[in-house]
């Protein structure tokens, strides 16, 4: 299913991509010169130590911010100079997020978390189907206080899929769990790609993720140092970090 | 400078928008604290020094005629300090400029010099020469009103003589320090003064030479004034007494007294409800600081600082918002109470009316903002010293949420997730939620209870001109003419319609209580002077017995059916029984009213009148008043349009100045309570907030989620506030009602619309503020932190 990337359809763009951030008085270079293309259906992770860039790189992809120079594009719409407006609509319709601190919200259910989603949506799956796909159909009615972190997460990854996104970024999505819930967390974004045939990018600190990866990208202050494709792609329950 | 010191200042510069806000409320809490208490004691200190200086009388009597010899009978009587005897009338006035004619009272003052009791204090000028009959002392708020100087002259209708008198003085007196015409509800300055004229001249004018209309008593200390009034009443039964009545009972004592007990009132309630407001939002603020800084509270612990240095530093935030308000209200109080003292000042004369802030008032009202911070910090501080500081290190684990009591209860509409959201915030903090809705309502309510006295006295206003009074000018004779001067009337220029009245003074009793009063006559079928009771409704003339205002009734514990004894204080004195017929909630004066024929029958007279109501031309008005100040047989004149145009000149700007205010300070307890809880709302939200952005939400769509809390808040508040503004209103007439005015209940929809209006608007607008907050969410920094 993944195996000819290089045939399918280009999805991001980033060319020469450099972003600097002033905070207070000094200005920190958080890209140099970025370029990169993802294409549709590739599991992408990107690798870098704090401070690389890569969450950068991210949130430009995701249309959470927008670069300082060079230009980024989905599916040949320029992002570079979208308004606050189109941004948003394009977070709304085409990705899905997944973060470190699951950002779901504690006030309302696992089932509700992922329906806040999909009643914006223009063509979501079933809540409760989202739910299932990451295995949490027995938790659907509880609160985030009566849900381990592992399973808060899977909420949130359920409620990343859950508008079909066309690409599912996930910022240290184990960052804050143990190894073995990390595992099962990853499992299910392994499954999910699979599933879905969904394109995702995964930015990771722990370079034993990079080997579940169809493409990978290793990143050092600001810039792309090595990038190379795994010939065979291991399984979470293979990874040892 | 302490670290921790600049730490709660640079935090206290972070939290200004919060702390504004409290500011606000805390400073309008003590600008009122401090003008009225600063003004209460004003008056209470000045009233007291004025009385006291000028020897305020304690007793005071009208009487017919009684030889000055008569005042030796009373002096002998036990606890009787001081006797002095007067004359005292009513006059007619003719002042140039002013159209309608006036009227007042003259008061005889000793020959060459002041009196022994209710002396005068000279603003200017000097006092009459003792045998002028033509040189008067005229009190200083009618010479203001009508721009009066030593040498102005104006016309008086003395004992049926016109005579031109001739200011030489302007004073003020203990026994008038307000000036309002018997039986009248507005003071109208231009049209009703007080004059003193030396005794000779003044007698001799009213052919009292050697005799007293008027006596005032000053007691003995410890006397009893009510044994003293009583001998007094009958020593001077025979001379046509009036009857005794003390100080509480004199129109400007009582007036002045019942001001200084509402102002002593105000000031009390109106900063209670603001401190409280204060001393929530301190609360649900300083909650919220707590929490956002639990690893500070832990680091701060695992340096060593004291619980107490911890305590004092969250107590510290309070203390800044308090301090500043205090001082913003200490200012804030002294420019209302300068101008409240201005305000007294026109309408109360005293030698000297100034405002000045007491040092124990000051100090009381820095006490009140303190022990407000403290009750306002107790429980963030209390949260803050509870939390272990191995606890605090740790971010707060997630906030416990259940399904809400909305969602139990079936039947209900499911919502959406977001209101989901609204519904259980709201419900995980009830209490919070619950003093959130109560300061609003109480925002409401007080807009509801401010627009009612508006209501109402435009209500009182339109009862009386347009329903009762239809008359363009009453008239009232010095003494009872004979029915036939009913045509001389109707010859006067412009009149068209003359309806008589008779009015006798009376005791009336029943079951052991009396009640000194009048009974007014007129037609039956008057269309000049109808009553007209509290609820807009008109009462009919009964064809026999009497018709009671209720308060009356009330006093006297009678209802229909039953007797009453009259006691005639005219003439032959009698004690009639007559019979009570109805009862009516009339709203000025306590009175009985019967059918002009029906008095006649009683009185057993041919129909004499004691004054008319008149319909006047208005284009013949001119002539008309000119003939009614050469007629000295007229004592009294009241223009229905100079009395509503009196009332504009003298209430209009004061109202809507008090408008303003009543309408700022709810506008200031629901901006501090709105803005407040969507400050706090967006501080404890702003990860889920900025988590929706993330996911594709707009802003208007968190908008919804940030202010949805509010919006559901204050629209719950807002019955609630109706329900309260329109209870206290209702209790507000009973508690007000004096013999002399009741309010009618005068309640409209459209006020409860503007409270709504004002209420929403505020909210929408502070909203609106919060929400340009939203625009600056850091999307990408939230998603890195925990909280």
């Amino acid at each position: 299913m993944h195996t000819d990337h290089t045939r399918a359809d280009v999805i991001f763009d980033v060319r020469d991509v450099g972003k600097t951030y002033t905070m207070g008085d000094v200005d920190v270079v958080a890209l140099r010169s970025v370029s990169l293309t993802i294409r549709g259906g590739e599991l992408l992770v990107i690798l870098g130590a704090s401070g690389s860039g890569k969450s950068t790189l991210l949130n430009i992809l995701g249309g959470l911010d927008v670069p300082s120079t060079g230009t980024v594009s989905f599916r040949g719409t320029d992002l570079t100079h979208a308004t606050d407006a189109k941004l948003t609509a394009f977070r709304r319709k085409s990705v899905g997020f997944v973060f470190q601190f699951y950002n779901i919200i504690p006030s309302l259910t696992a089932l509700e978390n992922v329906k806040l989603v999909t009643d914006i949506a223009d063509d979501p799956m079933d809540a409760r189907e989202a739910l299932q796909l990451v295995g949490l159909e027995d938790r659907m009615h509880h609160f985030p206080s009566q849900m381990s972190g592992g399973e808060q997460q899977r909420v949130a990854i359920a409620r990343a899929i859950a508008k079909k996104p066309d690409v599912l970024l996930c910022d240290e999505p184990t960052g804050a769990l143990d190894y073995s819930t990390g595992v099962k967390v990853l499992d299910v974004i392994e499954h999910v790609h699979r599933q879905l045939d969904a394109t995702v990018a995964l930015i990771t600190h722990n370079a034993g993720i990079a080997d579940m990866a169809d493409r990978v990208i290793k990143m050092r202050s600001g810039e792309i140092v090595e990038e190379y494709t795994n010939a065979t792609r291991k399984t979470p329950a293979e990874l040892i970090w | 400078m302490r670290a921790l010191t600049k730490k709660l200042l640079r935090e206290s510069w972070h939290l200004r928008g919060q702390l504004l806000a409290i500011v606000a409320v805390v400073a309008c809490g003590i600008a009122n604290f401090i003008a009225m208490r600063s003004v209460e004691r004003s008056l209470y200190v000045t009233r007291a020094a004025f009385y006291d200086g000028s020897r305020f009388a304690d007793v005071f009597v009208n009487v017919r005629r009684a030889g000055e010899h008569i005042a030796d009978r009373l002096r002998e009587i036990d606890g009787v300090a001081i006797v002095e005897t007067r004359v005292v009338a009513d006059v007619m006035l003719d002042i140039e400029g002013v159209h309608e004619p006036a009227s007042g009272v003259v008061v005889s003052i000793p020959d060459g010099g002041q009196p022994e009791l209710n002396q005068l204090v000279l603003r200017n000028g000097r006092l009459p020469r003792s045998e002028s009959d033509a040189e008067v002392v005229v009190s200083s708020a009618f010479a203001d009103a009508n721009t009066f100087s030593e040498g102005s002259t104006f016309y008086a209708v003395m004992n049926g003589r016109r005579r031109l008198l001739t200011i030489v003085g302007t004073a003020v007196s203990p026994e008038y320090v307000l000036e309002m015409k018997p039986g009248s509800f507005m003071i109208d300055n231009k049209r009703y003064g007080i004059m003193w004229m030396g005794r000779k001249g003044l007698a001799a004018a009213l052919d009292m030479q050697g005799a007293f209309n008027s006596a005032t008593v000053l007691l003995q200390p410890g006397a009893s004034e009510h044994a003293v009034k009583e001998r007094m009443d009958r020593i001077l039964e025979p001379y046509g007494s009036l009857g005794t009545i003390g100080r509480d009972e004199q129109l400007s004592a009582r007036f002045l007294d019942d001001e200084i007990t509402q102002v002593r009132v105000q000031a009390t309630i109106v900063p209670t409800v603001f401190l409280a407001v204060a001393v929530f939002l301190l609360n649900i603020s300083l909650l919220r600081l707590v929490s956002t800084q639990r690893m500070y509270i832990a680091i701060l612990k695992a340096f060593g600082y004291s619980n107490a240095a911890i305590g004092l530093h969250y107590i510290g935030f309070a203390i800044v918002a308090v301090f500043l308000g205090t001082i913003l209200g200490i200012w804030g109080g002294r420019e209302i109470g300068v101008w409240l003292t201005q305000l007294y000042a026109q309408f109360y004369r005293f030698p000297v009316l100034r405002f000045e802030m007491p040092q124990d008032v000051l100090v009381v009202a820095v006490i009140i903002s303190i022990t407000a911070a403290v009750i306002g910090a107790l429980s963030a501080v209390r949260t803050a010293l509870r939390l272990p500081p191995a606890d605090a290190m740790r971010p707060e684990s997630p906030k416990t949420f259940r399904p809400g009591l909305f969602e139990r209860l079936p039947l209900l509409p499911r919502l959406s997730p977001i209101g989901n959201m609204i519904a259980r915030n709201i419900e995980r903090r009830p209490v919070k939620a619950a003093l959130s809705v109560t300061m609003i309502a109480l925002a409401t309510a007080i807009l509801v209870l401010g627009r009612f006295l508006f209501d109402t006295f435009d209500g009182l206003m339109s009862i009386q001109f347009d329903k009762i009074q239809r008359d363009d000018v009453a008239l009232t004779f010095a003494k009872p003419v004979s029915h036939s001067s009913m045509f001389d009337l109707l010859s006067l220029p412009g009149v068209t319609t003359v309806e008589p009245y008779r009015m006798v003074g009376v005791d009336m009793s029943a079951h052991g209580h009396i009640k000194r009063t009048a009974i007014q006559a007129m037609w039956s079928d008057t269309a000049m002077r109808r009553i007209v009771d509290a609820h807009e409704r008109i009462a009919r003339l009964p064809h026999d017995g009497l018709l009671l205002s209720r308060r009356l009734a009330d006093a006297l514990h009678v209802q229909p059916g039953d007797l009453v004894d009259v006691k005639l204080l005219e003439e032959d004195r009698r004690t009639i029984s007559l019979p009570v017929s109805g009862l009516v909630d009339d709203l000025l004066g306590v009175q009985a009213y019967t059918t002009f024929y029906n008095l006649a029958a009683i009185l057993d007279e041919q129909g004499s009148l004691s004054g008319a109501y008149l319909a006047v031309d208005r284009n013949e008005l001119a002539k008309f008043n000119t003939a009614v100040k050469n007629t000295p047989i007229i004592a009294g004149v009241a223009v229905k349009q100079a009395a509503i145009q009196s009332f504009k000149d003298n209430y209009g700007e004061n109202m809507n100045i008090s408008s303003t205010w009543i309408v700022a300070f709810a506008v200031i307890i629901a901006f501090g309570v709105v803005y407040n809880s969507a400050r706090i709302a967006l501080s404890e939200r702003g990860n889920e907030l900025a988590s929706l952005r993330v996911l594709g939400f707009t802003n208007g769509e968190i908008t919804i989620v940030l202010l949805g809390e509010q919006v559901v808040l204050t629209l719950i508040a807002l019955p609630i506030g109706m329900i309260l503004g329109y209870g206290m209103s209702s209790i507000l007439p009973d508690a007000f009602a004096t013999d002399m005015l009741r309010m009618p209940f005068v309640f409209s929809i459209r006020n409860l619309g503007l409270a709504t209006l004002t209420i929403v608007s505020v909210a929408l607008a502070t909203g609106l503020l919060v929400r340009r907050r939203l625009t600056r969410l850091d999307l990408v920094a939230v998603l890195k932190s925990r909280e």
